[in-house]
């Protein structure tokens, strides 16, 4: 087949056929070749590409979602108090909560407007209590204060809430008597660049009711076994004192002033700043309470608020009174020091009296059955601030006591001889 | 006469072809065999290693449930392995880049690393791989790593909460390429 195919091919051209090929050739002219060609290579290249080993893989690290933080507080309202003599502490619950998705770091601080200096002397707990009872005392631990609040938590995990206890506590009354205070707690949520807040406020105030000491005493009146003494009250704030009541005691006695059940008042005043009584001479404890009325108006004694010793005498027909605050002595000791001669027989007193008021208490030293009263001169006496000491008491064994207000606080002998003194 | 003519020469060259023939059957033959070994061809191929996985620090997350904070620092890797065999073979890795979207993508920074094991894939500088052949396969290894900055606290400020980073896809594409 090929060789005829061949032979055929070799042989002359036909007319009709060489007519065709010479028509082919005037058709194709040179831009039309290059054309050709470059669609020729075109397809050639194609062709390889497909070729090509190509292979692929996917993956899809998918999506993140952010999360948010909040704060809210409820029940810091509740820490709104007036301090009085009675009333030093107030506890509320507090609760804080991240209404966010995310944990939030939690801080708290608090600014005050108003009295500072009262609100520097207010020391606050915060605790967690068990069942969310604030009933319960606070538990031991350094309290913080306004300036440094403690006990708030270091975070809050997400949606969560926790349920604290909040006590503040005035710890000295004596001085911003009527002052009051603004506290703003600010609690911040935060996480990194984010922060969220939230703010209350309440108002502390001290109220002026309180005498917080005895204050002084005067001699007066015409008797001679009435004086009086005086001691800060109530300023005008409280002008009715319905919130003071009076209490004198002395001996185990109580007194209550005019108006109240029956005492031994003379004369009960309350006027301006102060209160006066107007008692017989002797040597009393005064002790001064808060008055409390309950929800059916029964009366009672509160707090007390204030004690000290008042002691009052005649002179020479004049009254005088000595009188300070704080605890009385407790003791009073005493030990014959000194017995050389029977001019010269000591008889020294130690008195045992932390709050430091020697010299502004009598003591009565009785030797057998002379009371030498202090001040006396015809004795030689001195006193010094914590003793005192007898001087040419004679011979004799003599029983000696030491007594003030009604109370024996030493009791011994001493013997004196001439020129031989003992003491025991 | 003359068509005789032509009848015996056509005649007579036939008897002479046939008795040639009858001397090529006659002569000496023989024969030899080759035998060419077969043709192996290669291998070009890219797969992912199992899923990749999230991890906040060194602690594996879960991204649908994972909230993300300021501070945060995510990452993400994802294992791929090329095999590239064959005596001539030449090729290209490339992949189609990170995308993000989504509130979120104002807040944060996202990076995209892919990192090579082994001898026979290496990072061009545009970023693309080189694959030469070479025994086994090796291993490439993703990494996008998403950072919320923790910024600087001030005031009040929640920018950036409760809001989506969307990722894309990322397609690695491993073609052979003519030296």
């Amino acid at each position: 087949m090929s060789g005829r195919r061949h032979v055929r091919s070799s042989s002359p051209v036909p007319r009709h056929r060489r007519r065709r090929q010479l028509s082919l050739v005037k058709l194709i002219k040179p831009g039309t070749i290059g054309a050709a060609v470059v669609a020729f290579a075109a397809l050639l290249g194609l062709g390889g590409t497909a070729a090509l080993w190509q292979d692929s893989a996917t993956i899809a690290p998918s999506s993140l979602q952010s999360g948010s933080i909040g704060v809210q507080q409820v029940g810091f309202d509740g820490a709104g108090v007036e301090y009085s003599a009675g009333v030093s502490q107030k506890t509320t619950s507090l609760v804080l909560s991240n209404p966010g998705s995310s944990a939030a770091d939690i801080g708290a601080s608090a600014s005050i407007t108003g009295s500072t200096s009262l609100a520097s002397r207010v020391s606050i707990r915060i605790w967690s209590p068990a069942g969310a009872d604030c009933a319960v005392s606070a538990p031991a631990g350094e309290a913080g204060t306004w300036a440094a609040l403690k006990g708030i938590p270091a975070t809050l995990a997400a949606k969560s809430s926790v349920t604290l206890c909040l006590q503040t506590t005035l710890n000295d009354r004596s001085t911003d008597v009527g002052a009051s205070y603004s506290a703003q707690l600010t609690v911040v949520a935060s996480r990194g660049s984010w922060r969220s807040s939230t703010t209350a406020t309440v108002t502390q105030s001290l109220r002026a009711i309180t005498p917080v000491s005895v204050g002084t005493c005067t001699g007066s009146g015409s008797g001679a076994y009435s004086a009086r003494f005086d001691w800060p009250a109530s300023p005008l704030a409280e002008p009715a004192k319905s919130n003071l009541r009076y209490n004198v005691t002395a001996g185990g006695k109580t007194y209550t002033p005019a108006g109240e059940p029956s005492g031994s008042w003379t004369q009960a005043q309350f006027a301006g700043d102060t209160a006066r009584a107007q008692i017989g001479s002797g040597f009393f404890e005064v002790k001064i309470y808060e008055r409390v009325t309950a929800a059916n108006g029964a009366v009672s004694n509160g707090t007390q608020v204030a004690s000290g010793w008042i002691e009052i005498g005649t002179s020479n027909e004049e009254p005088w009174a000595r009188c300070a605050s704080g605890p009385a002595p407790s003791s009073v000791t005493a030990k014959a020091l000194t017995c050389r001669t029977p001019w010269f027989q000591g008889l020294q007193l130690t008195i045992d009296d932390p709050a430091g008021y020697h010299d502004q208490w009598r003591y009565d030293i009785v030797i057998g059955s002379q009371t030498l009263t202090s001040g006396l001169s015809h004795y030689s006496q001195t006193r010094t601030l914590s003793s005192a000491e007898l001087r040419a008491i004679g011979s004799g064994t003599f029983d000696v006591k030491v007594v003030r207000g009604g109370l024996t606080y030493f009791t011994g002998k001493i013997r004196v001889s001439f020129g031989i003194g003992s003491c025991a | 006469m003359h068509k005789l003519l032509k009848a015996s020469i056509a005649g007579a060259a036939g008897i002479a072809l046939l008795a040639g023939g009858a001397g090529t059957f006659a002569a000496w033959q023989d024969s030899a065999q080759i035998s060419a070994t077969s043709i192996q061809s290669g291998k070009l191929d890219i797969a992912s290693v199992a899923n990749g996985v999230w991890k906040s620090g060194a602690t594996t997350i879960d991204p649908a449930t994972y909230l993300v904070v300021p501070g945060d620092v995510l990452t993400f890797t994802q294992d791929l392995t090329v095999e590239a065999t064959g005596t001539n073979l030449a090729a290209t890795l490339s992949q189609s880049g990170l995308t993000t979207s989504g509130t979120l993508d104002n807040d944060v920074t996202s990076v995209l690393d892919v990192t090579a094991a082994g001898t026979n894939v290496t990072k061009n500088t545009d970023g693309t791989f080189k694959v030469t052949p070479g025994a086994g396969s090796s291993k490439l290894t993703v990494k996008v790593t998403v950072s919320f900055p923790k910024g600087v606290t001030g005031a009040d400020n929640q920018a950036g909460q409760n809001e989506t980073l969307n990722l894309s896809a990322l397609k690695f594409t491993l073609a052979q390429t003519i030296s």
